[in-house]
């Protein structure tokens, strides 16, 4: 028997009028995008592009934060703007968040120990105190800490790097299938980064959960990632597996995302310099491929219509590149 | 030999917090640093948040205000052959030496712009107020030239700052932090915030000034990449200490204080799969900072003597120092 995937985004779209009524315009943030998660196979996926590309909003959408227009997000098969009750209550409890900057997730002026244990009796989870307490201090401890390190502590007194590790383990107290980690690490210290990273992989390898990774950075990305979609302006515009696309981009845009990213390494400085494009807003109202403008490849069908999805196979695995000079 | 064109010497920068009653605390955002800027180099400033990087670029360019309090040391420019002693001079010669000689680029710098001002209107002001003889049209020649330079339309001069982006408003800064001839430039996070497209922009424009005006101009991030691009030196600050500086190759090839070699050990990379950690602990409270080298609590190297005495900074290679106790040893 087929079981549904974990999560199916298929082809959802988000519109977001700006200003009033008379002059208001419309802004596509995210256009018919389409993503599977297996149930069989914990993966790490993640979603990349610049600011404004539309990856925060989907993030979004799968946490149920934010209707799509159209288009259905299925959970285990189910639809998520359509769950009602504690249908509802298990979906929030099986996919969760972790944010980008912690000391906003959490209340300056509540004690840390406080939101975890509310976490696990508000979700009807624990059914005695020392019930969530057990349950706090094993989700504790798959992030390194202890109880004794957060009890009695108010968010001010952690490091970034700690704060993000105890939002973390608030996640994992509803045991959840899917984590939506929205840039976790961009706010944390390069030397405690890694830790994050490594927690989030730990997550995937030895409790079987996937992941969403939200981010800009590539690096980071390549590191975690087994399958990556690179988004542009609300499209994706290359999906598939993560080394495969960082190593061999195809599509253009991914292309130019990799040779601008800043190697650590001052043998391997950039050669030519690249032209500075001016002023970019307008490319969300191109009716073609929005990277058409910046793209050295751009013919004129590229301005004028959509690029069709193109499905490469490569061994057992395809990638889709959305891009003319692959169809 | 290199012409050393500010000279650090001792700095210690102190915010000084009175914490109710009469008690004060202070936090050492900056501790006995020396180290000098050679003419015409780009050098670059890595650090942890709170490490005391942005403070160390403040006293240099010599804005101080309370609760930030220099303690000891000096800070001296060496321009044209004359000594000046920044930490010395009062507000009047200070604002004549400020985007003259030295400007100073602050993090976020895209919201310093006046948002109800146009962009032209903005450098005449910084022009007016430092020379009065500069005609109207010779001015608005100098505007368009530098932001001809920047890589900007003309058009730019008219619009006001909501009607550019986030690369084009920095760019227009750097150009604003170049009018007036100034020879020094300090950047503090000039990127961050910005795409990795606009900021390869960016980073190639500050080498391109670098070369075209024959600046000085100190970069401050916490990327270590955009260091490895532009960079021709780089310092390590960890918790208001200089640990290591040195040549921009020798740094990421070999790394020599452990914090270092932790930081650039554990950056991930496309290509390389291996499992990165992390340093253990977190990056000590500056109000009370550790006893002996600051850096011992997450040290793997940590020996006695690193728990009692802070190490000095040392040449250990040809221009490459480094403040480590277990080096000296060698």
């Amino acid at each position: 028997m087929n079981r549904p995937p974990l999560l199916e985004v298929k082809d959802v779209t988000r519109v977001f009028k700006i200003g009033g009524l008379v002059f208001g315009t419309r802004l596509t943030a995210v256009e018919n995008v389409n993503l599977t998660i297996e149930k069989e196979r914990s993966i790490v996926l993640s979603l990349v592009g610049e600011s404004g590309s539309g990856k925060t909003s989907l993030g979004r959408m799968i946490l149920g934060l934010l209707k799509p227009t159209s288009g259905q997000i299925l959970y285990e098969g189910h639809d998520i703007s359509k769950m009602k009750g504690k249908h509802l209550d298990f979906f929030k409890q099986k996919v969760q968040p972790v944010f980008q900057n912690p000391f906003e997730a959490f209340n300056p002026l509540k004690k840390v120990d406080r939101y975890l244990h509310g976490t696990a009796i508000n979700y009807g989870l624990a059914k005695s105190r020392d019930h969530a307490q057990k349950m706090i201090e094993e989700s504790l401890y798959t992030v390194g800490l202890t109880y004794d390190n957060v009890a009695g502590k108010f968010p001010h007194e952690f490091s970034g790097g700690e704060l993000q590790r105890v939002s973390i383990a608030r996640a994992l107290i509803s045991t959840p299938q899917l984590l939506v980690a929205d840039e976790p690490v961009s706010m944390i210290d390069a030397s405690l980064r890694m830790g994050i990273i490594n927690i989030l992989l730990d997550l995937k390898s030895k409790y079987d959960m996937s992941i969403i990774y939200i981010t800009h950075d590539l690096d980071t990305a390549y590191y975690i990632s087994d399958e990556i979609a690179v988004m542009n302006r609300g499209r994706i515009v290359e999906y598939g597996d993560a080394q495969k696309i960082l190593t061999e981009p195809l599509h253009p845009y991914t292309c130019l995302l990799l040779e601008c990213l800043p190697e650590p390494d001052p043998e391997k400085r950039w050669r030519e310099r690249i032209k500075f494009s001016g002023i970019e807003t307008k490319e969300f109202e191109v009716p073609g491929c929005k990277f058409a403008r910046r793209c050295p490849h751009a013919k004129d069908e590229c301005l004028k219509t959509r690029p069709p999805r193109k499905e490469i196979k490569e061994g057992l695995k395809s990638r889709y590149v959305d891009c003319f000079m692959y169809t | 030999m290199s012409q050393t064109i500010i000279d650090v010497n001792d700095l210690k920068a102190y915010y000084n917090i009175r914490t109710g009653g009469n008690t004060t605390v202070s936090v050492k955002a900056v501790d006995n640093v020396s180290f000098q800027i050679n003419k015409g180099e780009i050098i670059g400033i890595i650090g942890e948040s709170g490490c005391g990087k942005s403070t160390l670029t403040k006293t240099i360019y010599g804005s101080i205000y309370s609760p930030l309090t220099v303690v000891g040391g000096s800070v001296v420019y060496n321009i044209d052959s004359k000594k000046i002693d920044i930490l010395k001079l009062g507000r009047s010669a200070l604002n004549r030496i400020w985007w003259e000689i030295i400007s100073y680029i602050p993090q976020g710098s895209m919201s310093i712009l006046n948002p109800t001002i146009r962009i032209r209107d903005q450098f005449l002001d910084v022009i007016n107020a430092h020379d009065k003889s500069i005609g109207k049209k010779e001015a608005k020649e100098m505007i368009l030239k530098h932001i001809d330079r920047v890589g900007l339309p003309s058009e730019v001069a008219t619009s006001f700052p909501h009607q550019l982006s986030g690369g084009m408003k920095q760019r227009v800064v750097i150009a604003l932090a170049t009018i007036l001839g100034s020879k020094i430039l300090l950047a503090d996070e000039p990127t961050t915030a910005l795409d990795v497209v606009v900021q390869r922009g960016i980073l190639q424009l500050l080498s391109k000034i670098r070369e075209e005006l024959k600046c000085t101009i100190l970069v401050i991030t916490h990327d270590m990449g955009v260091h490895a691009q532009i960079c021709d030196r780089v310092a390590i600050m960890y918790a208001g200490k200089m640990v290591e500086i040195g040549p921009v190759g020798e740094i990421y090839k070999e790394p020599l204080h452990p914090y270092t070699r932790f930081l650039i050990q554990s950056l991930p990379k496309i290509g390389d799969k291996s499992r990165k950690i992390s340093v253990s602990g977190r990056p000590p409270s500056l109000q009370d900072p550790p006893r002996g080298c600051r850096f011992h609590p997450r040290c793997a190297f940590a020996k006695d003597i690193c728990k009692n005495f802070d190490p000095n900074i040392v040449l250990i290679n040809p221009h490459h120092w480094a403040a480590c106790h277990l080096l000296e040893a060698k």
